[in-house]
C-alpha cells in the first residue's frame, strides 16, 4: 500500500512538473519542431512613364534547386503505366529544357551536398515544364525577379538590377526608396505532410509592396528618338549620341534618348561604359551651342541688339599671339549679332562678348544653371565645369564660343529652355511621383524654384535670332527646317580636348532648338559625340529634324502660320 | 418539539390507547415523487452524458470538416498559384506583344510610315493647317528596322499572317474571298512542343493577339 502510495505521489510530482513546471520550455521546443517560418518577399513597385505603360515591372520567376543527396531513379506515369526514370534519362530532360549540356547537369546533380543549384530564375514556362517532370529531388523555389518589357527602351535611364535583387544603376538605384518594399514572414505549424494543422494559427508579418515610380517620360517618344540615334550614331560612326526632348513651360523632360543603349534585362550586353546615362554624367566642352548665351547676356547687359555690327575676319590674334578663328575659309564680313550666330563666327562672336565682364558672364553661367548638377535625381549626375577666373587670358574669349567650359548634354537643353521660357530657367523634372502601395501620392523629385536668368525681351529676342537662324541661308541652320513650322535653333561643332593641352582631330556636334518659334513649347537637343564619316554639325540636324517632326506630330502641334521678322545678318 | 407525543406505561392493564394517535396515512404521491426524482436525476445525468457524447461527436465531426477544409483550402491556393502562373505568362507575352519593338516592326511589316506632313483641321473655324500629301517611304523615313535591344521581346507578332489577317478583312469588307494563311498569328520563341502542352492547361496560348474577328491584336495598339 506504502509503495502504491509512493509511486502515485513520484507520478503526481512529474505531472506537476512536466504541466507546470517544464510546460513553457516544453510548449516552446514542441512549437519550434511543428513550426515553419517563410520569408513572404516584398514585391518592387513599377517604373511607368507618363501615360501609365510599364517600363519596368516585377514578376515570379524560380530558382530550380536540387538536393543531390537524393537524387536516383523515380517512377512516373508514362501512358497510364509507372515506368521508372533512370537518372540520365532525366538529365538529358533537365538539360533540354533549361538549355544547358547534360554534362553541366550532372555536374550539378552530383556530390555530398544537400544543395545545389540547376538554374536561377528560369521564367514561369520553363518552370511548368520542370514541375511537369515530377522529379521528386527537384525543389523550385519563388523569387522575385525584375523585368522591363520594352527592352533598351529608357533602359539608360531605368538603370538595372544585379543577380542579388540588388539595385545596381540609374533610377533603380537612386529611386530604390520608392521602390523597394518590405519583406514579410509567414508562421505555421505543419504535419509530416506539409499541410497546416488544423486549428494552428498563423503569425503573419505582411510584406509591403514598393511603390509606383512615374517618370515624365513618354514612352514612345522616347523610343522613336532612340531609334533615331541609334541609326545616326551607327551611320556616322560615332562614339554615342544624345537627344533631350524638353517641355518649355513646365521643365518635363518627355525623352531623354541615347545611343548605344543598354537592355536592363541583359546589361552585361554593351560595355560597361554604355550601361548608364551620359545626358546626366557625360561632360564635354559644348561649342557654338554657347554662342547664344553670350549673345543673350551682352543682349540682357544692354551692349548688344540683334543687329549690332561688327567685322569678322577669318582669323583674329588675342593676347597678342593668341590665334582664334573661324570653323570656314572666308574673308572679313560685316556681320550683325544675327548674322555671327547664323555664320557660327568665333570672331565675331567675341568682338560682341568682351563688351561683357567675365565675372558677370560667369553669373550668367551659374544662373542657365552650369557648374553644377541639377539635382534631378539621377546617381551621379556631372556639374559641368566653369571657371569662377579665367584660367587664363586666352579663356575669356575661347568660353564665348563654348571652350574652356564643360556641361553635360541636359545642361545644353536648359539654356534652351530658358530662352523659350521667357527668360526663365526651370528645374529639369524626370521623377513625376510615387505612389505608395497603400495609394499614397508623393513627390518623387524635389521641384527647385525658377530662375529669372534673362529679361523677357532678352530670351525673345533670342528666340527671333534662333529662328532666323534655321529660315536664313548661310549656316547649317537651314538644314533643320520642317516645312509648315517655325523652328529655331542653333548649331555647335565643338573640338574636344585631347588631354595634351590641345584638341583633337574628332568632334561634339550639337543642333539645339525650339519649336514651334512663335510660341516655344518644346525644345530638343541632339549631341552626337565623336563623329567619324561626318565634321560638323551639319551630321546633327537630321536626327534633330527626324525627332523634332514626331514631337510636333506626337503632341498635335498646328503648322504655323506666318514668320518671325526677317534680322539682318549682314550690314 | 411542540408536536411530540409522550406515552405512560401501566401494569395489567391494557396497553391504553394512547390518547391521541398520530394518523398515519398512506401519502398518496410520495412514492412516486421519489421515482420521479431519481427518474430526474437519471434524465439530468443522461443528458449530460448523452451532451458530452454529442459534443465529442460534433467535435470529431467538426475536426474531419477542418481538417477536410485545411487540405481543400491548401487545393485552392495551389489552384490560385497556379492561375497567378497563368495569368503572369500570358501577361508576360502581352507586354512582348505590346513592346514597342514589336508593334513597330510589326507596323513597319504592313508598311506603315510616319508622314511627315500632318495636316490638321481646325472645326471651330474651319480651317486646314497643312497640306496634305502622301507619306514618303525610302528616303525620307531612313529607319527600317528595330534598333533597340531587348531580350524579353520572346513573343512576336507573325508579319505574314498580320498581312492576311488585314487581307482578310478588307476582302470581307468587299466581300471578295480571299485565302487565309492557317500559321498562328504569334510567334512565341518558347512554343514547343513541351510548352504548348504546359501552356495548354494554362489558358490557350495559341489564342494571344488574336481578337474576336482574328485580326491580331498587335494592330489596334
Amino acid at each position: 500500500m506504502v509503495a502504491i502510495v509512493a509511486v502515485a505521489a513520484i507520478l503526481l510530482l512529474k505531472l506537476v512538473d512536466y504541466q507546470v513546471i517544464q510546460a513553457p520550455a516544453i510548449n516552446a521546443e514542441s512549437m519550434s519542431r511543428r513550426s515553419i517560418t517563410t520569408t513572404v518577399p516584398a514585391i518592387r513597385g513599377d517604373i511607368v512613364d507618363r501615360n501609365g505603360k510599364i517600363l519596368a515591372t516585377t514578376v515570379i520567376s524560380y530558382d530550380i534547386n536540387v538536393d543531390p543527396t537524393l537524387v536516383q531513379p523515380f517512377n512516373r506515369m508514362v501512358n497510364g503505366v509507372e515506368t521508372q526514370i533512370s537518372v540520365q534519362q532525366v538529365t538529358q530532360e533537365l538539360a533540354s529544357i533549361l538549355k544547358m549540356k547534360p554534362a553541366d547537369v550532372t555536374a550539378k546533380l552530383t556530390g555530398t551536398s544537400r544543395f545545389s543549384q540547376l538554374a536561377k530564375e528560369v521564367d514561369g514556362i520553363t518552370y511548368l515544364r520542370i514541375k511537369k517532370l515530377g522529379i521528386p529531388w527537384v525543389y523550385p523555389e519563388k523569387v522575385p525577379h525584375r523585368v522591363y518589357p520594352n527592352g533598351a527602351l529608357a533602359g539608360n535611364l531605368l538603370g538595372f538590377m544585379g543577380a542579388d535583387g540588388v539595385p545596381l544603376e540609374g533610377l533603380e538605384y537612386s529611386q530604390n526608396k520608392c521602390l523597394a518594399g518590405v519583406d514579410g514572414n509567414e508562421t505555421f505549424q505543419r504535419g509530416v505532410d506539409g499541410i497546416k494543422i488544423p486549428g494552428t494559427a498563423d503569425v503573419k508579418v505582411a510584406p509591403q509592396d514598393g511603390g509606383q515610380l512615374k517618370l515624365t517620360i513618354d514612352a514612345d517618344l522616347q523610343y522613336y528618338a532612340q531609334q533615331v540615334m541609334a541609326k545616326y550614331v551607327r551611320d556616322e560612326k560615332a562614339d554615342w549620341g544624345s537627344a533631350i526632348v524638353v517641355e518649355a513651360k513646365t521643365g518635363k523632360i518627355l525623352a531623354a534618348a541615347e545611343a548605344p543603349s543598354v537592355d536592363p534585362n541583359n546589361p552585361t550586353g554593351v560595355s560597361a561604359d554604355n550601361r548608364s546615362s551620359r545626358i546626366f554624367r557625360a561632360t564635354f566642352e559644348p561649342g557654338s551651342t554657347i554662342k547664344t548665351v553670350t549673345a543673350a547676356t551682352a543682349i540682357d547687359q544692354g551692349v548688344a541688339t540683334p543687329t549690332s555690327q561688327v567685322i569678322a575676319p577669318q582669323t583674329t590674334y588675342v593676347l597678342g599671339n593668341y590665334r582664334i578663328s573661324d570653323s570656314h575659309l572666308h574673308p572679313n564680313e560685316r556681320l550683325t549679332l544675327q548674322g555671327i550666330l547664323i555664320e557660327s563666327s568665333n570672331t565675331g562672336i567675341i568682338q560682341i562678348g568682351i563688351k561683357v565682364p567675365y565675372a558677370t558672364r560667369y553669373n550668367y553661367w551659374q544662373n542657365f544653371g552650369l557648374g553644377k548638377p541639377s539635382d534631378i535625381g539621377f546617381p551621379g549626375e556631372a556639374g559641368g565645369e566653369i571657371h569662377q577666373t579665367a584660367p587664363d587670358g586666352a579663356s575669356v574669349y575661347t568660353s564665348m564660343f563654348g571652350q574652356a567650359m564643360t556641361v553635360t548634354p541636359l545642361q545644353t537643353a536648359f539654356i534652351y529652355q530658358t530662352f523659350a521660357n521667357g527668360g526663365v530657367r526651370l528645374a529639369p523634372q524626370l521623377l513625376s511621383s510615387c505612389t505608395a502601395a497603400n495609394g499614397t501620392v508623393t513627390a518623387a523629385q524635389k521641384v527647385a524654384d525658377p530662375v529669372r536668368v534673362l529679361k523677357t525681351s532678352t530670351a525673345n529676342d533670342i528666340v527671333a535670332m534662333l529662328e532666323n537662324d534655321v529660315f536664313q541661308k548661310g549656316g547649317i541652320g537651314i538644314t533643320a527646317q520642317i516645312p509648315g513650322y517655325r523652328i529655331g535653333g542653333k548649331s555647335g561643332t565643338a573640338q574636344i580636348a585631347n588631354g595634351k593641352g590641345g584638341y583633337g582631330l574628332l568632334h561634339a556636334i550639337s543642333f539645339i532648338g525650339v519649336a514651334p518659334a512663335e510660341d516655344p513649347k518644346y525644345v530638343l537637343a541632339v549631341t552626337i559625340y565623336k563623329p567619324r564619316t561626318v565634321g560638323t554639325s551639319i551630321g546633327a540636324t537630321p536626327p534633330f529634324k527626324m525627332i523634332l517632326e514626331q514631337v510636333l506630330r506626337m503632341f498635335r502641334v498646328p503648322p504655323s502660320t506666318g514668320q518671325a521678322p526677317k534680322i539682318p545678318a549682314r550690314w | 418539539m411542540s408536536a411530540a407525543v409522550s406515552y405512560r406505561a401501566t401494569s395489567n392493564a391494557r396497553p391504553a390507547r394512547p390518547a391521541q394517535r398520530p394518523a398515519f396515512a398512506v401519502v398518496q404521491g410520495a412514492r412516486t415523487a421519489a421515482v420521479r426524482n431519481a427518474t430526474s436525476r437519471l434524465w439530468v445525468l443522461g443528458t449530460i452524458v448523452i451532451g458530452f457524447i454529442i459534443i465529442a461527436i460534433l467535435n470529431l465531426l467538426m475536426t474531419l470538416a477542418t481538417s477536410a477544409g485545411v487540405y481543400q483550402v491548401a487545393n485552392l491556393k495551389a489552384r490560385q498559384a497556379s492561375l497567378q502562373l497563368s495569368t503572369q505568362i500570358v501577361g508576360q507575352q502581352v507586354d512582348s506583344l505590346a513592346s514597342n519593338q514589336n508593334l513597330a516592326t510589326a507596323a513597319q511589316a504592313l508598311g506603315m510610315v510616319a508622314n511627315a506632313n500632318p495636316v490638321y483641321l481646325d472645326i471651330s473655324k474651319s480651317k486646314v493647317y497643312g497640306s496634305a500629301s502622301q507619306a514618303a517611304v525610302g528616303n525620307q523615313n531612313p529607319i527600317s528596322g528595330n534598333l533597340l535591344a531587348n531580350a524579353e521581346w520572346t513573343t512576336r507578332t507573325n508579319p505574314k499572317q498580320l498581312q492576311a489577317a488585314v487581307a482578310a478583312e478588307q476582302a470581307k469588307a468587299t466581300k471578295v474571298p480571299v485565302a487565309v494563311a492557317k500559321t498562328p498569328a504569334v510567334n512565341t520563341s518558347k512554343a514547343t512542343a513541351a510548352a504548348e502542352s504546359v501552356a495548354s492547361g494554362i489558358s490557350g496560348a495559341s489564342q494571344i493577339g488574336l481578337a474576336g474577328s482574328g485580326i491580331p491584336a498587335a494592330v489596334s495598339h
